[in-house]
């Protein structure tokens, strides 16, 4: 947290921020320098409020303030979880996966006078049966995992990923996805579900990122709600690192039934980070 | 292409946002995660937090105990990761994952922050357990206020994670 937001500190960044966002990065910088083995997020929301946290329940928060300010100070919340989240990920080697339309993209971040700085690109289509999500069980996807094929298709997948080759790991994504496109057909007709069989053109779509910065982060956890993408997308997002390049995003359109994915807006992405990678 | 000091690890699995504490979670959603990310992963990786402050999670392994048991079974004996994988700081024992949760942090005096329960729960949870030194009594202030049904979860969390060593993901640095 502390990396991304000493860029956030940057003076070309400070000079857009608001007086409260200053504020808060400066009161979270100094909270984690105070000690910076004891890593928690607790004190990180502890700074941002200035002392006063509010807590959350069950999604909703709790005895929050409708005061100008303390919204602003609560908008840093969620993107400074995320960014923790991405810590914590990368230090057990997983991977963070965008599967969530609760996820807000702070305002204290996008500007709209910001030229784009990202974009969608289709790499890839395949023929696939869409996955009913009515259908798909634990016993399903167990029996899959018990598979050597599974595995062996998996490995590749997981090789490419750290190949730093984009097409390689679209190419094996490919092939892993027809493999279970393959297994989720058989599950339907073995169960009696054959006419819910339907193959259709399953599109791959990819955004490379710049690594190791807020922004790879914070896009990432906000590129659903910015494309358009309903909640349904969930697990239509696929996240892989890919290698030194940069974080790729691979999205598979069409791949989940009675989802609609509306086409993605290319023209604009626009936020206001973008100093922050050149 | 760039070249790096160290080469990237290969991902240990994925690790599903919409699974933070803090945000609002329906089974529905969780379920269809956990499942779709299962076939694109070695195992999904769930944290301290995750197991411990979301019921939407507890009412997956609640509802799929027995299959996720015997799935995490098959997985041992083929020298297989099962779906779900531990991040945790005491990696299989999620018990363990209570008391030290439930332990006041030297800086604050106060044990962690359940989102799992309301502000006045969390109150009482600390007055309670503000003299109680047995980590089992204080245990079982927590299950008095967190409900019967989150005890079975914890148990039963650290029995599936047991059930085959490949369930835990080691932090970076420590394998």
């Amino acid at each position: 947290v502390r990396e991304q937001l000493t860029v956030l500190d940057e003076p070309w960044n400070r000079r857009w921020m608001k007086p409260i966002d200053l504020t808060v990065c400066d009161e979270i910088l100094t909270e984690i320098g105070l000690n910076p083995e004891a890593q928690s997020r607790e004190r990180l929301h502890l700074a941002i409020y200035g002392g006063k946290l509010p807590h959350y329940y069950h999604g909703e928060i709790q005895r929050s303030s409708p005061e100008a300010e303390d919204t602003r100070r609560h908008s840093w919340r969620h993107p400074i979880n995320t960014l923790y989240s991405f810590d914590l990920a990368q230090k057990y080697s997983s991977a963070p996966v965008l599967n969530s339309k609760w996820f807000t993209l702070p305002d204290c971040l996008p500007r709209d006078e910001m030229p784009a700085i990202t974009k969608l690109e289709r790499v890839g289509r395949v023929k696939a049966t869409q996955i009913h999500f009515d259908h798909l069980t634990v016993p399903f996807v167990a029996a899959v995992r018990a598979e050597d094929d599974f595995w062996a298709s998996l490995n590749r997948l997981e090789t490419a990923s750290v190949s730093g080759d984009s097409s390689g790991y679209a190419s094996a994504f490919e092939e892993h996805l027809r493999l279970v496109s393959w297994r989720f057909r058989e599950h339907l007709y073995s169960t009696g579900w054959r006419d819910l069989v339907e193959e259709s053109a399953v599109e791959l779509w990819a955004q490379m990122l710049p690594r190791g910065s807020a922004l790879s982060a914070l896009i990432l956890a906000g590129v659903g709600q910015w494309y358009g993408l309903p909640w349904q997308t969930v697990g239509s997002a696929f996240l892989g690192t890919v290698g030194s390049v940069g974080v790729f995003t691979l999205i598979a359109r069409g791949l989940l039934a009675g989802v609609k994915v509306r086409s993605p807006k290319f023209k604009a992405f626009e936020v206001n980070l973008r100093k922050m990678v050149e | 292409m760039p070249q790096h000091a160290t080469p990237p690890e290969a991902s240990e699995g994925k690790f599903l946002l919409s699974l933070d504490s803090e945000l609002k979670q329906d089974e529905a959603t969780i379920t269809r995660a956990i499942l779709l990310h299962s076939l694109f992963a070695k195992r999904i990786c769930l944290t301290d937090s995750q197991l411990i402050d979301s019921p939407a999670l507890e009412r997956f392994f609640r509802r799929h105990s027995a299959d996720l048991s015997a799935e995490a079974d098959v997985a041992g004996r083929c020298g297989r990761p099962p779906m779900l994988g531990s991040l945790s700081r005491r990696q299989s024992d999620i018990t363990a994952v209570v008391d030290l949760m439930l332990t006041p942090n030297p800086r604050t005096g106060l044990p962690t922050y359940f989102s799992r329960l309301t502000e006045e729960q969390n109150q009482l949870l600390r007055g309670k357990i503000a003299h109680v030194t047995d980590s089992d009594e204080r245990r079982e202030v927590l299950f008095s206020l967190a409900g019967r049904g989150f005890k079975g979860h914890i148990s039963q969390t650290t029995d599936y994670f047991r059930r085959n060593p490949l369930s835990v993901v080691a932090r970076q640095g420590l394998r």
